[in-house]
């Protein structure tokens, strides 16, 4: 039996690895989501004698961590109540906004404590945003868990069928089949899937998120996302890949039926 | 198909085996089985000169073309 011999085999090493990471990363994700602890509840700045926390929540999307805090400040017999949303990038260099005196301040000339008010830390540009909808912070969450279950799934889904794929192809004899032209088809439209419903959904994160959230203060932040042009044509690649796959059988077959 | 393969004819004329015939022109039993079915696509010119060759007769003995 002809058999290529070495890039298969590396081939299926990594995308077993990237197999045992996805799932590794699904169950930390499961884990952070559901028994997080609250890990900046320690770290906020000192209001001992100034501030009383009275809650906390945090969550994230899409790698923005978003911290809700209920804060009560009593001050000189005079008590100040406002919420306080954060939101920070996962791996950059963070430091809890600290804005809280203009928050105050905005809070004074407006008159409103009924509003949340967030305080946006992205890469080091800080500003301040007010969430016109209280219920929208368990949307975005519930929006997460789910992207996060479907976008993983995907993966693994892919991934498999990459893996079965790969095998099919190390064989000659196995090349030219029936199946690895599903599979290729498949695989080029979950990337195409993966691409377009990526976009949709950050354009609609993206609506949701300039409608529900009033910048206060001035900075620039760049939430849009470009589209996935990449992963679009590795998605074209594959299909076009299936379609001559197809082509290959039918010559295999007539030369199979060349006596 | 429009085309007939004879072959079997011809081998029952010389009362030869498809086996030995499979033999004799080099090709396996199973491909020579698929060749007298009628399921082949197409016929290498070097097979059918073996064929003719060890059966002693003309291609149009072997292949009959019938209008559909």
């Amino acid at each position: 039996m002809n058999k290529i011999e070495l890039t298969p085999k590396i081939t299926l090493w990594v995308v077993n690895i990237l197999i045992a990471f996805i799932i590794l990363f699904g169950l930390f994700i499961a884990i952070s989501v559901f028994v997080a602890i609250r890990p900046f509840e320690k770290q906020l700045p000192s209001t001992e004698g100034v501030a009383e926390w009275r809650s906390h929540s945090d969550m994230a999307i899409l790698g923005y961590k978003l911290d809700v805090d209920h804060v009560y400040t009593s001050r000189d017999s005079i008590s100040e109540y406002y919420k306080m949303v954060s939101f920070r990038i996962p791996g950059a260099k963070f430091s809890y906004p600290t804005n809280t005196d203009s928050v105050k301040k905005i809070l004074k000339s407006k008159n409103d404590a009924s509003n949340i008010y967030a305080s946006v830390d992205l890469l080091g540009s800080d500003l301040t945003l007010r969430i016109k909808d209280t219920n929208l912070q368990n949307y975005l969450l519930f929006g997460f868990i789910t992207m996060v279950v479907i976008i993983l799934s995907l993966m693994i889904l892919w991934l498999v069928n990459f893996k079965k794929l790969i095998k099919s192809l190390s064989h000659y004899e196995t090349q030219f089949k029936l199946e690895n032209v599903k599979r290729l088809r498949l695989l080029g439209y979950i990337l195409l899937v993966y691409a377009i419903g990526h976009f949709i959904i950050l354009q609609v994160i993206y609506v949701i998120m300039i409608a529900n959230f009033e910048i206060v203060s001035s900075a620039n932040i760049n939430m849009e996302y470009n589209f996935q042009v990449d992963v679009l044509v590795f998605a074209l690649t594959l299909l076009i890949l299936s379609s001559v796959f197809n082509h290959g059988i039918r010559i295999k077959e007539d030369h199979e039926l060349t006596i | 198909m429009a085309i007939i393969v004879n072959v079997d004819v011809m081998l029952a004329k010389r009362k030869m085996q498809s086996k030995d015939l499979a033999e004799r022109i080099g090709i396996t039993l199973a491909n020579f089985s698929i060749l007298k079915t009628g399921k082949a696509r197409a016929i290498r010119f070097s097979t059918l000169e073996a064929i003719c060759k060890e059966l002693d007769c003309q291609p149009g003995d072997i292949l009959e073309y019938v209008p559909d």
